[in-house]
């Protein structure tokens, strides 16, 4: 009994591996709170010194300092609202990865663009921050009115 | 006694299983040569094949398009994108084993007909393990710059 005893203790601790972790959705929440409050230092506070931006039609944007100075470019006071939903979250030990859907919205609560985004997070430190962060839009940028078009629309 | 006998086959099973775990531990590494077999069948336009290389619930997340779904729905994006004439040059810059995914990044270069210059862009993909194959269960990507006028994005 005893070897078999053995076995199933080392087989057991063998198997075990600690359960997952919830993904940090607060973190996801300050992001946005952020983001809405065009805080662009705070913003780029939640991702790695090593963080990377990948956007689309863009160079992947890295580091800290370049990611709040593209997120201060990009999200200036006074530009539209941003809405986020979560489509899928998957948590391994140190690393998150998430996929969603976000809505860009004018003044008038009008979308002006849709898209969706993968990103890979990392726990530094006990805190939960982006490693990875792209996205891109589901329909190409809407092309400016044609002179004539826009000459013949009424006023 | 009876107790001395059995110290050693304690022992040895012991070791069994520490070398099993061990093992168990080891990194293994990213799966190349199917990543090498999606652009071997992306080069030759080979979109029901391309199609095989995605999970059943995967998911492609094309820049300036909805994403899209289901094997039926991918092998119809990859025809229409590239129905055999875009040269496809894959660089990995990272990849990661993540619980039972393998996360990758890296760059592309693609020569489209009737352009000089290759488009370069970024891509990040999740893999996971199907039946003892990898396949692609997420898969995003974008171009550096935006795509000439006229012509589909890449």
């Amino acid at each position: 009994m005893a070897p078999i005893f053995v076995l199933m203790l080392v087989s057991g601790g063998c198997a075990q591996s600690p359960a997952p972790e919830p993904f940090p959705q607060e973190a996801v929440e300050t992001w946005v709170e952020r983001y809405a409050a065009n805080d662009a230092a705070g913003v780029a506070a939640l991702y790695t010194e090593d963080a990377q931006l990948l956007p689309p039609d863009m160079e992947i944007v890295s580091g800290r300092a370049a990611i709040q100075e593209f997120v201060a470019k990009t999200n200036p006071p006074g530009g539209p609202a941003f809405e986020i939903a979560t489509v899928e979250t998957l948590v391994f030990g140190n690393y998150a990865h998430r996929q969603g859907s976000f809505k860009v919205k004018g003044p008038n609560g009008e979308a002006l663009e849709a898209g969706k985004f993968i990103e890979l997070w990392k726990k530094v430190d006990g805190q939960w921050l982006i490693y990875r962060d792209m996205w891109s839009a589901n329909a190409p940028p809407a092309a400016p009115p044609a002179m004539d078009t826009a000459l013949d629309e009424p006023a | 006694m009876n107790r001395f006998r059995l110290a050693p086959w304690i022992a040895l099973i012991a070791l069994a299983g520490f070398v099993g775990c061990e093992r168990a531990k080891a990194p293994e590494s990213f799966p190349q040569a199917a990543a090498d077999g999606w652009v071997a069948a992306f080069n030759s336009g080979d979109s029901a094949g391309l199609a095989l290389m995605y999970g059943p619930d995967a998911e492609i997340l094309p820049p300036d398009q909805p994403i899209v779904t289901g094997h039926d729905g991918i092998e119809q994006f990859w025809k229409t994108f590239n129905p055999g004439q875009v040269r496809l040059e894959i660089s990995e810059v990272e990849s990661m084993k993540l619980g039972d995914y393998w996360f990758r990044e890296g760059s592309y270069s693609a020569l489209f007909p009737a352009e000089g210059e290759p488009r370069v862009g970024k891509f990040i993909e999740l893999w996971t393990k199907v039946n003892s194959a990898w396949l692609l269960h997420r898969h995003i990507w974008s171009p550096n710059a935006p795509p000439p006028a006229e012509m589909p994005a890449a």
